[in-house]
């Protein structure tokens, strides 16, 4: 539906259809990005460039996936890329990354002791492992489609979420 | 997996222990709209337009893919048929072969049966015809 008003000749018809979008899309494409980020500023700066590539990449929007897929897709290389950019930013003196440390301080976490060594644990995980777990143990995302999001094979998925699981499981018993 | 999982499960359960601010999502949509570049919505293209949207576009793929299995299915189909010929022809060969051989045999038989008492095979058949006139007799 969404996809044929945004084919629409009329530009308010298209422009009333982009604001449905980002209505429609936004809640779970945000929380993804906030699970990856931790910050709630850092997520929204991340959802904002989304749509902008979403906006100016609508023309060349093929169709081989579903609208959904294809913005969701965008944002998590938009995540990722600012989780590179940030690591490389990231001083020698401390090899934390920030975001971590600043959980239990930050205005917009509400968890208690054992979700911050949750959260830390998960941390812990190279940031695509991580995205997989976090789509997998909180989404319930069904690995076809997280494969179609990811172009990563199902069977790569299922060996990435069972050695993410392992990971954060034994950092958790080395802690206890 | 899931001993691993189910602990995870069991001791952190699977809440967001993130919030936002209030009416975030209200106004995000408002937000975003504000801060898109230039004034006109980019328009989509209509799928029809789009090659790869195209039927019989999208039967050739599929043909192109199962090509070789088709041409590996053919393969082993003239094979089957083929090893299943020669073997008719064999067997067809060997019942000759069968047939003289046997021929071959009563005829040595005959030639030693006839040296052994001295009688010449027209003899022999003469005898035999006239043995089984008196069984119908």
């Amino acid at each position: 539906m969404i996809c044929r008003l945004l084919r629409d000749s009329d530009e308010n018809v298209r422009k009333k259809a982009f604001g449905e979008m980002v209505r429609n899309f936004s809640p779970r494409i945000y929380w993804q990005i906030r699970r990856l980020v931790f910050s709630h500023d850092d997520a929204n700066d991340i959802m904002q460039e989304t749509f902008i590539k979403v906006w100016t990449s609508l023309s060349s929007f093929r169709g081989d996936s579903s609208l959904f897929t294809w913005v969701y897709r965008i944002a998590v290389n938009e995540a990722l890329t600012f989780l590179r950019k940030k690591k490389n930013n990231v001083s020698i003196d401390s090899p934390e990354a920030d975001y971590v440390r600043e959980l239990p301080t930050d205005a917009y976490f509400d968890g208690d002791e054992a979700q911050i060594r949750f959260q830390k644990a998960i941390s812990t995980l190279p940031d695509k492992q991580r995205l997989v777990f976090n789509m997998r143990y909180f989404d319930e995302m069904k690995y076809e489609d997280m494969s179609k999001i990811l172009g990563t094979s199902v069977g790569a998925l299922k060996a990435s979420y069972h050695i993410a699981v392992t990971k954060i499981t034994a950092n958790l018993s080395e802690a206890d | 997996m899931n001993k691993n999982e189910d602990y995870l499960k069991n001791k952190f359960g699977k809440e967001c222990p993130f919030t936002v601010p209030e009416g975030y999502f209200d106004k995000l949509s408002s937000d975003i709209m504000a801060k898109m570049p230039g004034n006109s919505v980019p328009q989509m293209p209509e799928p029809e337009a789009n090659a790869d949207n195209d039927t019989n576009t999208q039967r050739k793929k599929i043909f192109v893919k199962l090509r070789p299995y088709l041409y590996l299915a053919a393969l082993f189909a003239g094979l089957y048929f083929g090893i299943n010929v020669m073997k008719y022809q064999e067997n067809v060969k060997k019942a000759q072969v069968t047939h003289q051989a046997s021929y071959d045999e009563y005829d040595k038989y005959l030639d030693d049966v006839c040296d052994y008492a001295d009688i010449s095979k027209e003899e022999i058949y003469a005898y035999a015809h006239a043995y089984d006139q008196d069984d119908v007799d």
